[in-house]
């Protein structure tokens, strides 16, 4: 990855452990990535993929996460390394985030208008009237109606969509370089999410700020992303552009992504393809390849049991894949895995190319290479994702467990 | 808001009645002739006939129930009667009475308050540190050493072994009674009074201090895992702010509520320190009553007390809404 002046944000190998008593869990196992100005970087994953915590980690808001090694500098400088009056001067002023559950995340017993105020006030040292205008002006700014009026009430007053933009509101007060966006849409329905993710990208371009967008929901980030990185079990598996991840996937997990996905296109009687088998347990990880235990083209006996996979640049100039065999993937589109699998079910094995050969996963080895946590819930089809422009896939899970 | 309140005075009404009506009733359950101990005592032989001129003036010889409707019609003219024992009217004990446990009370309550507040928070923030766990044994404890053994002990430690090895007048401090220095904005002790009151306002505080401690603790341990908590953290502000803009109000809600019973329990039921340290209050002078059978201050201050409790209450729960903006009362428009 080249660093240019155009680089605000550089994640270098992160390594983070949280120490429970089960065991050490590594939700962020050896990251890298930049952000530049003025672009929107996706990070995609499961649920417990630790995407999440990587963003916590940003800004330094885990407080019980053990950071093991790696560096993020912020315009040239180590978050990691600096002191912590420093480091609060950027939350919020520079850094600012939004969150997921725009109900919980606001403070029930102040005013909107005071919390959004309340930005100003600390990064800018404006009197409580002034901050009081810029809140109005803020809400106004995400498209909020009558905002003097709204400034004076209380987060249970607003609707799901409008305490969204108020966040959004709060999170722009002080025109920060950069938005980490965790989850914002999954709260809300599909009708509200088109409209707060508009407002994202209108102000993302009013105060040219980059935007970290984390995300389970591919459809999000088909329509926002300029790049995204692709998270399994801590780790990046790919990263590209967002046509280079959609079009020309080159990791086995992306791909299960793509295929996973409902199409308005289809006719209806299609089969949905799953990544069979669930996320694997943070504290006993799968021996080689992380996602071997759930992968169609594992070669099991074979590398991807035994050899973990480095990312490395498999195309272009920027796309990365983990994949032993990511070359070979190059040939597999989305359309032609799920035409194959349907195909495999009607037991017509015999047109098959040859990557494609171990289409049908043989479940004895599988499930004994799979560990505990693929063992207990194997098969139930787990699947992240939600269609480009259809309603999301359902994704009930919470990020819980690993995130206290 | 205002039809809450109105609403909530009513309900006053009937909670005085039953409470009242039900001693009345067992007043004279109770063995012992009242005629006898204003005519100067039960064990004096005492004429006749002037028992029963005694009887005829203050009406003990008439049916119990039209005594009690007298009663009634007396009561609500604010008319509590005078004393059997000594023929002060109870409107002027009240008001002796009251004024010494609302001293105490009020500064029971700023004990409790202060110290249950902080040492709670402090205690949350620095969760499983020493001063933590001893803080959760300690309060263990207190909430758990009956009144009148605190006293005895406070009063050995800092009023007897002080006159014992000759510690400075200043420093001795005063084991009963109230002190004959006035107070300043009625609450405040000037001159000798602090070293009177220290030890009973200690003693009364002790056991909800160990509450409000744990409880305070409990609670803001919760607020502190909120997400709007990591909020304030993602905005830059510091953890000392985090934790009293954003963290202290969410915490105080179930804390109000125990403060608030407790400030009517301290007012009237605060018997055991009362009697231990000699302070005149409402809550010695209601036992006193009892065991003089004195009728009319005992019903007299059970009123007052009462009426006070339920006021305070009223004023708790009012108060909730300026805590909780979710249950602003009798505001519905916004759901």
């Amino acid at each position: 990855m080249a660093t240019d002046d155009r680089v605000l944000l550089s994640v270098r190998n992160l390594r983070a452990v949280f120490e429970t008593d089960d065991g050490i869990v590594h939700p962020v196992d050896g990251v890298s990535f930049d952000v530049r100005r003025g672009e929107v970087f996706g990070i995609v994953g499961e649920s417990g993929s630790g995407k999440s915590v990587t963003a916590m980690t940003i800004l330094g808001l885990q407080p019980t996460l053990k950071i093991k090694e790696g560096e993020i500098l912020w315009k040239g400088r180590d978050l990691l390394t600096m002191p912590e009056d420093e480091r609060r001067k950027v939350r919020g002023r520079e850094i600012a985030m939004i969150f997921q559950d725009p109900l919980t995340a606001l403070n029930p017993v102040h005013t909107v208008g005071k919390q959004i105020g309340e930005m100003a006030r600390i990064h800018e040292g404006l009197s409580r009237r002034a901050a009081k205008e810029r809140a109005v002006e803020m809400l106004e700014l995400v498209g909020i109606p009558e905002p003097r009026k709204r400034a004076d009430m209380y987060p249970h007053e607003f609707s799901g969509g409008m305490r969204q933009r108020a966040m959004i509101a709060m999170a722009i007060t002080c025109k920060p370089d950069l938005l980490i966006a965790d989850e914002p849409t999954t709260a809300l329905d599909v009708t509200v999410q088109a409209q707060v993710l508009e407002v994202l990208l209108a102000i993302k371009d009013e105060i040219d700020s980059a935007i970290i967008m984390i995300t389970h929901d591919l459809g999000v980030v088909a329509g926002m992303t300029d790049r995204v990185m692709v998270m399994y079990a801590g780790r990046a598996v790919e990263t590209g552009t967002t046509d280079e991840i959609f079009y020309e996937p080159r990791h086995p997990y992306t791909l299960g992504l793509l295929a996973s996905l409902p199409r308005l296109d289809d006719k209806g009687d299609e089969p949905l393809v799953p990544i069979v088998g669930s996320p694997p347990s943070l504290v006993h990880r799968p021996t080689g390849c992380f996602f071997h235990p759930r992968c169609r083209f594992a070669r099991v006996p074979g590398n991807c049991e035994t050899d973990d996979p480095a990312l490395r640049l498999v195309a272009g100039d920027d796309h990365m894949a983990a994949c032993h065999y990511a070359e070979e993937l190059a040939g597999v589109t989305v359309e032609s895995l799920r035409r194959q699998v349907d195909v495999t079910l009607e037991s017509e094995l015999a047109d098959l190319d040859e990557p494609l050969e171990r289409l049908v996963p043989d479940p004895e080895p599988r499930d004994a290479a799979g560990g505990d946590a693929a063992g207990e819930t194997g098969g139930n089809g787990d699947a992240v994702g939600g269609a480009p422009a259809g309603p999301p896939a359902a994704d009930t899970a919470h990020d819980g467990g690993t995130n206290p | 808001m205002t039809s809450y309140i109105i609403r909530r005075l009513l309900l006053i009404v009937p909670t005085v009645f039953v409470a009242l009506s039900f001693l009345f009733l067992l007043f004279f359950l109770l063995p012992g002739d009242p005629a006898r101990l204003i005519a100067g005592g039960a064990e004096r032989n005492i004429d006749q006939g002037v028992l029963e001129r005694i009887e005829e003036r203050y009406g003990l010889d008439d049916p119990v129930l039209v005594q009690f409707g007298n009663y009634w019609k007396r009561t609500i003219q604010w008319d509590l009667g005078e004393s059997y024992l000594n023929r002060r009217s109870v409107n002027e004990i009240l008001g002796d009475r009251a004024v010494n446990s609302i001293r105490l009370a009020i500064w029971a309550i700023i004990i409790e308050i202060v110290v249950g507040i902080s040492v709670g928070l402090l205690s949350a923030i620095r969760r499983y540190s020493w001063g933590d766990r001893i803080t959760t044994i300690v309060t263990a404890a207190a909430s758990a050493v009956p009144v009148f053994v605190l006293g005895f002990v406070l009063q050995y430690l800092f009023a007897v072994q002080p006159n014992k090895l000759d510690w400075p007048e200043w420093a001795r401090l005063r084991t009963s009674g109230i002190g004959p220095d006035s107070w300043t904005f009625f609450f405040i002790p000037t001159g000798e009074q602090w070293r009177y009151l220290i030890l009973p306002a200690v003693t009364l505080a002790c056991v909800t201090t160990a509450l409000l401690a744990r409880m305070t603790r409990g609670s803001m341990l919760e607020v502190l895992r909120a997400d709007y908590m990591r909020t304030a953290r993602a905005k830059g502000l510091a953890e000392r702010d985090v934790v009293v803009k954003h963290g202290l109000r969410n915490a105080m809600l179930p804390v109000v509520t125990l403060i608030g019973i407790d400030f009517g329990t301290a007012i009237g039921a605060a018997v055991l320190t009362e009697f231990t340290f000699g302070w005149p209050g409402l809550g010695s002078q209601i036992v006193e009553s009892v065991q003089d059978r004195d009728l009319p201050v005992l019903l007299g201050l059970t009123l007052a007390v009462v009426i006070a409790y339920a006021v305070i209450n009223l004023i708790v729960d009012v108060s909730y809404a300026w805590f909780d903006p979710r249950i602003r009362l009798g505001k519905g428009e916004h759901a």
